[in-house]
């Protein structure tokens, strides 16, 4: 745990004394306010509810995610510092958990920093709780289970744009491309956030994000284990 | 005693072979250079060492145990730094990540700041420095923890040659308690520097002797000044246990002749073999002097077979 930490403590500095990642703590919530000042008084869209607040998280998610995960993995593309970490005493696994904490982390931070929205507006009439409570969950769960398959796709790939675009291609599929039922249902984030947006807490719908999240980081080590043989 | 065993060592990239059964040892305390030409799989063999590849089939062990990563400092050619972090910041974070005991961080970051005169750097931002302290900081990163090898990848690259003789201190200083094995296209300075060279070319280990033995393991060039009948000097290239590379006349009716003996001669006879061929021909020998082999006639020797 030490080790981990160790390295979770030089992921999380690296991101948030980066431009990537001040302007994502920065740009992800004034983009958020921009959408929900344009649907309140621009659009009149007469909603009380907050469909479209979650719905523009959910791409706000598929914006950011990679670009912020791809920033690890850039900067030791450049500095070679690939070859420092794993030169030192870290295994695979502790490389790969640490700099997914570190991520989720930096997503928990803009994360609690937009929950304002949802909470100031509950002042303005009798939005259902439970609802809110849910969907804000599952976007939680879609968030970090999207870092997890982008830390994944940015250990296959080397190449920094083609993983940029398989990470966002990957997030936009199953994210926002609604499929009701079969297999692609089941497969698909969006597919598992249905009940949350219903107000229901899905145990199911939980370890299917788990795991997304377990599976890809576990594949992501077994990964890094293979590049030694390469 | 053995710190370092290399057993039959094999890697390839993309099935063509860069590593052919390379098997090698360092005694603890040995300082061995590493040669070869490009492409020789001088990176690969050090990256094998350092666990950040692993062989296709062979074993490497530190103090008898296949671990290698928790005792073993690694500075890889590049010399990868957090640019971001401030030296201070940098050396502490290797020192944790090599399990280094809170405690003890701090004392071992002044040791290290002391040892490679970053006193005024420690505070600043590791992409601020000159190349040169650079390179020291990334070797003292190398140096942090609680290692039994070292091993360095062209690490006086970017250092003015102060800092080189500094570098070559500290690392004589560091080495009788480690092993180390650098990696240099600087001959000179490995010739200086190590106790013993490794020459790899083309993934093979060609040649793996002590420095001070390099003389004799090849043949051995002699300088001699001689004068008499010219007749009799000519002669002494029919002469088959030695040859004569070169002869040159001198003022005085002196010349000057370089002979080549064999190793194994120069080993029984060192030059009697060619003073007593000299007396039997009446031939006035004023001068018998050792041409040493150097460092860089070996590699030559070696690696340049093929281009010949």
């Amino acid at each position: 745990m030490t080790k981990i930490f160790v390295l979770y403590a030089k992921d999380l500095r690296q991101l948030f004394f980066s431009i990537t990642g001040f302007l994502s703590v920065l740009l992800f919530p004034i983009l958020l306010s921009s959408w929900m000042i344009f649907i309140v008084h621009i659009s009149n869209s007469k909603q009380a509810d907050l469909s479209s607040f979650f719905a523009m998280y959910s791409t706000m998610i598929i914006l950011f995610i990679p670009v912020l995960t791809l920033k690890l993995w850039i900067e030791d593309n450049k500095y070679k510092t690939d070859e420092l970490i794993k030169t030192l005493p870290f295994s695979e696994i502790n490389i790969i958990v640490s700099r997914f904490s570190a991520l989720l982390t930096i997503f928990s931070v803009i994360f609690a920093g937009t929950l304002l929205f949802p909470i100031s507006f509950y002042s303005l009439g009798n939005f259902d709780m439970g609802k809110s409570f849910t969907n804000l969950f599952a976007l939680y769960l879609s968030g970090a289970a999207s870092i997890a398959l982008c830390v994944f796709i940015s250990t296959l790939v080397s190449g920094r744009i083609i993983s940029w675009i398989l990470s966002t291609g990957a997030l936009l599929f199953l994210g926002s491309v609604s499929i009701s039922g079969g297999f692609l249902s089941f497969l698909t984030f969006s597919g598992h956030m249905e009940s949350f947006s219903r107000g229901l807490f899905s145990l199911r719908d939980v370890f299917y994000f788990a795991a997304v999240i377990i599976f890809s980081l576990l594949l992501s080590s077994k990964i890094i284990l293979l590049r030694r043989w390469r | 005693m053995t710190m370092v065993q290399v057993e039959s060592i094999w890697k390839s990239y993309d099935a063509s072979p860069v590593l052919k059964d390379v098997s090698f040892s360092i005694s603890k305390g040995e300082i061995v250079g590493l040669l070869g030409p490009n492409g020789a799989g001088k990176t690969t063999l050090l990256k094998v060492l350092s666990s950040y590849h692993m062989a296709d089939s062979g074993t490497v062990l530190l103090n008898g145990k296949s671990d290698i990563k928790s005792h073993c400092g690694y500075l890889s050619e590049n010399a990868p730094l957090y640019e971001n972090m401030t030296v201070k910041e940098y050396l502490l974070f290797l020192l944790s990540a090599k399990g280094v005991q809170k405690a003890d961080r701090e004392n071992e970051f002044n040791r290290l700041v002391e040892l490679f005169s970053l006193e005024d750097q420690k505070n600043l931002v590791i992409s601020v420095l000159s190349s040169g302290f650079r390179q020291r900081c990334a070797i003292a990163g190398a140096m942090t923890g609680n290692i039994s090898l070292l091993i360095l990848d062209e690490p006086a690259k970017g250092l003015d040659p102060l800092q080189i003789v500094e570098l070559r201190n500290i690392i004589r200083s560091y080495a009788g308690e480690i092993s180390v094995l650098i990696s240099s296209h600087i001959l000179a300075e490995i010739e200086i520097l190590c106790d013993r060279v490794l020459i790899l070319d083309e993934g093979k280990l060609q040649y793996d002797s002590p420095i001070c033995r390099l003389d004799s393991d090849k043949s051995v060039i002699y300088n001699v000044l001689v004068s008499g009948d010219k007749k009799k000097i000519a002669d002494l290239k029919k002469i088959g246990s030695f040859s004569i590379l070169s002869d040159h006349n001198r003022e005085n009716d002196m010349i000057e002749l370089k002979i080549q003996i064999t190793a194994d001669e120069y080993k029984r006879r060192k030059g009697a073999l060619i003073s007593n061929a000299l007396a039997a021909k009446s031939i006035c020998l004023h001068s018998l002097d050792l041409e040493r082999n150097s460092l860089e006639d070996i590699f030559m020797n070696i690696t340049g077979r093929k281009n010949d």
